[in-house]
């Protein structure tokens, strides 16, 4: 039994929804305290089930984790009550530009929160308001990034490549300019828009969408300026400066244990799989609210793929022997062999990664690899 | 015996046999109106879903008639369509009398005289009815005109009806009963009986359906399937009642099925003649004309595994289709398959559904071509009808494709567009004449390769539904034909192969350039694909490669949901067809056999 190092906290909440975001939240903050209550009776309750929490990285994701910052503080309190939090290597809360006060922000240093994540998005008009992000400007976005980066906190900011009428010019100006103004915004992490269930942009008859090339242009412009900057790709969607990979989001794609707490989070412990459902009323009923099961080898060893390969710098194969003692090559000797012939995959000092090429095709890559493990049980191993 | 009749409906498509089936059926009152469904003899799902026959089906109706006595009808309803003519001329077999439909707001079409002769040939008595009065566009006077004029028969002895509004159904019963003979056959003689169709049934195995002409049969006797020479006990015996129900035995006259434990399929071949194996009569019954396939096309399961599950369901599909018939076949592209024939493009869709639903099988087939006769330098003559086969264009002296005689029926407003369609089909017109003041029956002879492409949905659309239609094969004719290969990323896929008349060739290889272009999903790379005859480039389309395939943002832990999408995305792998580096899905060889330019 490995330690538990990561814990997330899903804040439900929102004052709005995003047309683009299909995460679990709700814009009605009525059920706020029952939500706090309820989060305090589900740590308590892994707390007694597991001795072996070794907490050093913590993320309170959402939802919108800065909407009511006595919210924040309370979750903070039910943190302490079961945990000290000497160890704590990395510390982040999501935060929307419009809640980043100064009165927020000294409530970031009261619970000594070092890193936040920043939700820009793009930093069009028409494309805020075409996504329904009420109320954010750029000027709330330098305003809050200025705030921040007068601290000693770590500052990531979101990105999305794809949302409808991003006007390059000024996406690229503002981050060209917010990274040379911010030197505390040592990483970026950009996704591409997906249409998500769940989000209103997946219910739009006919939603814009920016064409391949063009998501292809954002992502070069992208590149050249962050390079500038000195940030690497880490990983699929993620750019940091030297050092300063996320902590936390390292653990899933090591894919090490961790707990998820609030609604629609997940754990993974000792190869034990919890979801908790999207739905507030069941998780504050404290009933039905989780789906448990025990991951098979076979889907230890595909998760363990599809998280370690979004990473550059790819999976140990030493690593992987030992977890899953099973010869690499042996099972993945057609797609290795094909996918190597491609140029998508490379196997250097003994670590196998994805090239520059095949990180755009991982998903491909991974189902390749599939096929091998599925021949693998076929054949009764 | 001579409460016997056993008699069919026939019509040309849509004229509304299924529902006057229906009528018929409960007025007999064999089935309670909650397990009443309308089209109750289409139990085909398919057929269900279009709204057309596809297979006979038999049903027995005890009715009572108005002299007081109960009358056991066996009723057998047909299919309109062309490619099942053979279907209907079965079903003629065991019959003694005919209702032909006539819609009295479309009068007499080209399958009504089709399946008119077809009756004729069987010595059938004739019963004419004039169907869907009840619609506000029948025109009843002039149906009878065309009853008189184009089929011959005397207008006073037509029955008006619809089957829609339950009209007439007394007066076809009373005319059955009295008009159509009983049959003429003798219990007391030697058995025979003739298969006229098959089913495979899960729980029960194959189940014979049968026409006793002489003798009889029942459980524990002793028979002999005499063209297969192979003998059997019968196990039971029983009418058709919608559902299949036992009887003690079955005698002359009567129609029903047969089970009898066998387990070889191929033992049974349709048209065959049941007798007793200890005293076998000297002669079988004329059984049926063998078909001629018409169009034929490879099938290939989708995953190779499937091979012999493939071969075991078309086994049992061709228990109740007698005219599918089938080989082994091998592409390089798609492995093992079988080569079928089909009576039809309609035919070749049914078959292939059949296997997909009631066999659960998923399927790649090839383009459909028809069978040419082709003239070697060496003074030999071969036949192809696989573009695998087709010899190296130096050792042919010259080649020949079949013919058939259409008969279209039309309105006369249309027969400008139609006559360039069969012009542009490469048609000759052999005869024009006037049916009436608004009605024209034009024939021509035009090259099969052509109707089976996309001909009759193009004079369904030209026509607005109007124009009818029906064909015989003719003879072979001269023709220029090439052979247009088609390269996946610079690769000939054999599968996609085929013969096509010369001048045709840069038309179709566009066409399927294009719809493989719309049909296989952007990969990882450039995908150039390519239509060329002897090596040279006639067409080409290019699938730009894909930008990203990779899931953007993995957020909050949420691995499971990565790995379900990914088992999704490594099932419709699955689907795919590897052709080097390419994938290629399913629905892109279907898509190439479509045309649709309406
Ligand atoms: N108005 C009217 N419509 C009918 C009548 N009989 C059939 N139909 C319709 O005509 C179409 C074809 O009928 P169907 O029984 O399937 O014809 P089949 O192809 O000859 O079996 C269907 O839409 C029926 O509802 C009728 O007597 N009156
Ligand atoms: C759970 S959200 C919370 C962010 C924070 N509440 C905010 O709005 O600023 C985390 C990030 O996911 C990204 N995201 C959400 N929906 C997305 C979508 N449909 N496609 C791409 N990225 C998306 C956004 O960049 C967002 O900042
Ligand atoms: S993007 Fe952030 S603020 Fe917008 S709906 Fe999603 S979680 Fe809420
Ligand atoms: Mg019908």
């Amino acid at each position: 039994m490995s330690s538990i190092n990561h814990l997330y906290i899903h804040y439900p909440f929102c004052s709005s929804k995003c047309n683009y975001c299909g995460f679990y939240s709700i814009e009605n903050h009525e059920l706020s305290n029952k939500y706090l209550l309820a989060l305090e009776n589900e740590l308590k309750y892994y707390f007694n089930m597991y001795k072996n929490f070794e907490i050093e990285t913590i993320y309170i994701g959402g939802g919108n984790p800065s909407l009511n910052p006595e919210n924040l503080k309370e979750i903070n309190k039910i943190i302490n009550l079961f945990f000290t939090l000497n160890s704590i290597k990395e510390y982040t809360v999501e935060c929307n530009p419009l809640n980043v006060t100064k009165n927020f922000i000294e409530i970031l240093k009261e619970i000594s929160c070092n890193r936040v994540s920043l939700g820009i998005q793009s930093f069009t008009e028409k494309t805020l308001k075409y996504a329904n992000r009420l109320g954010q400007t750029n000027e709330t976005v330098f305003n809050a990034l200025s705030l921040l980066n007068k601290e000693k906190i770590s500052i990531s900011i979101d990105l999305i490549n794809g949302l409808p009428y991003a006007d390059f010019d000024k996406e690229f100006y503002y981050l060209e300019k917010l990274l040379g103004e911010f030197e505390n915004v040592n990483h970026i992490s950009l996704y591409d828009l997906s249409i998500d269930k769940g989000s209103k942009f997946y219910d739009y008859k006919n939603l814009k969408m920016l064409s391949e090339s063009k998501k292809d242009k954002y992502e070069k412009q992208f590149r050249k300026i962050i390079d500038k900057f000195g940030f690497k790709r880490y990983e699929v969607s993620n750019y940091c400066k030297k050092n300063k990979m996320s902590l936390h989001n390292l653990g899933y794609w090591k894919y090490n244990n961790y707990l998820g707490l609030g609604p629609s989070a997940h754990s993974t412990i000792d190869n034990l799989r919890m979801e908790n459902k999207p739905e507030l009323d069941k998780y504050i009923l404290g009933i039905d609210f989780t789906d448990k099961y025990v991951l098979n080898k076979k889907q230890q060893i595909e998760e363990y793929l599809l998280m370690g390969l979004r990473l550059t710098e790819g999976i140990n194969l030493n690593n992987f022997f030992n977890r899953f003692n099973l010869d690499f090559f042996t099972v993945f000797k057609m797609s290795l062999e094909k996918n190597i012939r491609l140029k998508n995959l490379v196997i250097k000092n003994n670590y196998l990664h994805t090239t520059n090429r095949g990180i755009n095709f991982l998903n491909s890559i991974l189902v390749d690899l599939f096929d091998d493990l599925d021949s693998l049980v076929e054949y009764g191993y | 015996m001579n409460n016997i009749r056993n008699f069919s409906i026939i019509a040309h498509i849509d004229h509304g046999k299924s529902t006057l089936a229906d009528r018929l059926i409960q007025h007999c009152n064999i089935i309670s109106d909650r397990e009443f469904q309308d089209q109750i003899l289409d139990s085909l799902d398919i057929e269900r879903e279009r709204g057309i026959t596809i297979k006979s089906n038999a049903v027995l109706l005890p009715y009572k008639a108005r002299d007081g006595k109960i009358y056991n009808l066996n009723l057998i309803d047909t299919p309109g369509h062309v490619d099942f003519t053979y279907e209907v001329s079965r079903s003629l077999k065991s019959c003694e009398g005919a209702l032909l439909l006539v819609d009295a707001s479309q009068g007499v079409e080209a399958q009504t005289l089709a399946n008119l002769y077809l009756a004729l040939e069987q010595n059938l008595e004739i019963i004419i009815v004039i169907n869907k009065i009840d619609l506000p566009s029948a025109d009843i006077e002039s149906a009878k005109k065309q009853i008189e004029h184009d089929l011959g028969f005397p207008k006073e002895d037509v029955i008006l009806a619809s089957g829609k509004e339950g009209i007439g159904i007394e007066d076809i019963f009373e005319a059955i009963v009295k008009r159509v003979p009983p049959p003429s056959g003798k219990p007391e003689n030697i058995l025979k009986a003739l298969i006229f169709d098959s089913h495979y049934d899960e729980f029960r195995g194959v189940v014979l359906h049968i026409r006793i002409f002489e003798g009889e049969i029942k459980a524990g006797d002793p028979i002999l399937l005499m063209y297969s020479n192979s003998a059997y006990i019968v196990e039971e015996v029983g009418y058709f009642k919608l559902k299949m129900e036992k009887k003690n035995k079955l005698v002359a006259g009567e129609v029903g099925y047969l089970i009898a434990g066998i387990k070889n399929i191929t033992d049974i071949q349709i048209g065959d003649t049941v007798t007793s194996s200890k005293t076998p009569a000297p002669e079988p019954l004329p059984g049926f004309k063998e078909v001629k396939p018409v169009v034929y096309s490879s099938l290939y399961p989708v995953a190779a595994d499937d091979y012999i599950s493939l071969t075991d369901a078309l086994g049992k599909l061709k228990l109740n289709d007698a005219s599918l018939i089938y080989s082994k076949d091998f592409s390089s592209a798609l492995g093992f398959g079988f080569r079928c024939g089909f009576l039809g493009l309609l035919h070749l869709e049914v078959v292939q559904e059949r296997l997909e639903r009631e066999f659960d099988m998923s399927l790649i087939l090839t383009a459909p071509s028809v069978q040419y006769k082709i003239k070697l330098k060496n003074g030999t003559t071969i036949m192809v009808d696989n573009p695998v086969n087709y010899p190296d264009p130096l050792l042919i002296e010259s080649a020949e494709e079949p013919y058939i005689k259409a008969t279209i029926i039309l309105p006369k407003e249309y027969l400008g567009p139609i006559m360039n369609l069969c012009i542009e089909k490469r048609g000759v017109q052999t005869d024009l004449k006037f049916l009436d003041e608004r009605r024209v029956e034009i024939i021509y002879e035009l090259p099969l390769a052509e109707i089976i492409y996309d001909f009759y949905d193009k004079l369904k659309s030209l026509s607005r539904g109007y124009a009818s239609f029906d064909y015989e094969i003719m003879d072979f004719k001269a023709t220029e034909l090439v052979k247009l290969d088609i390269l996946v990323s610079g690769k000939p896929v054999d599968a996609l192969s085929m013969l096509v008349y010369k001048d045709n060739a840069r038309h179709r290889a566009k066409k399927v350039c294009e719809k493989l272009r719309e049909f296989i999903p952007r990969q990882q790379f450039q995908i150039p694909i390519q239509g060329a005859v002897g090596g040279q480039i006639i067409s080409r389309e290019t699938i730009s490669a894909y930008r990203k395939d990779v899931t953007a943002k993995c957020y909050g832990g949420d691995i499971s949901r990565k790995r379900k999408l990914l088992e999704k995305q490594k099932e419709g792998k699955k689907r795919m067809k590897m052709i080097g580096n390419v994938e290629i899905p399913q629905t892109a060889f279907l898509a190439v056999l479509k045309s649709d330019e309406n």
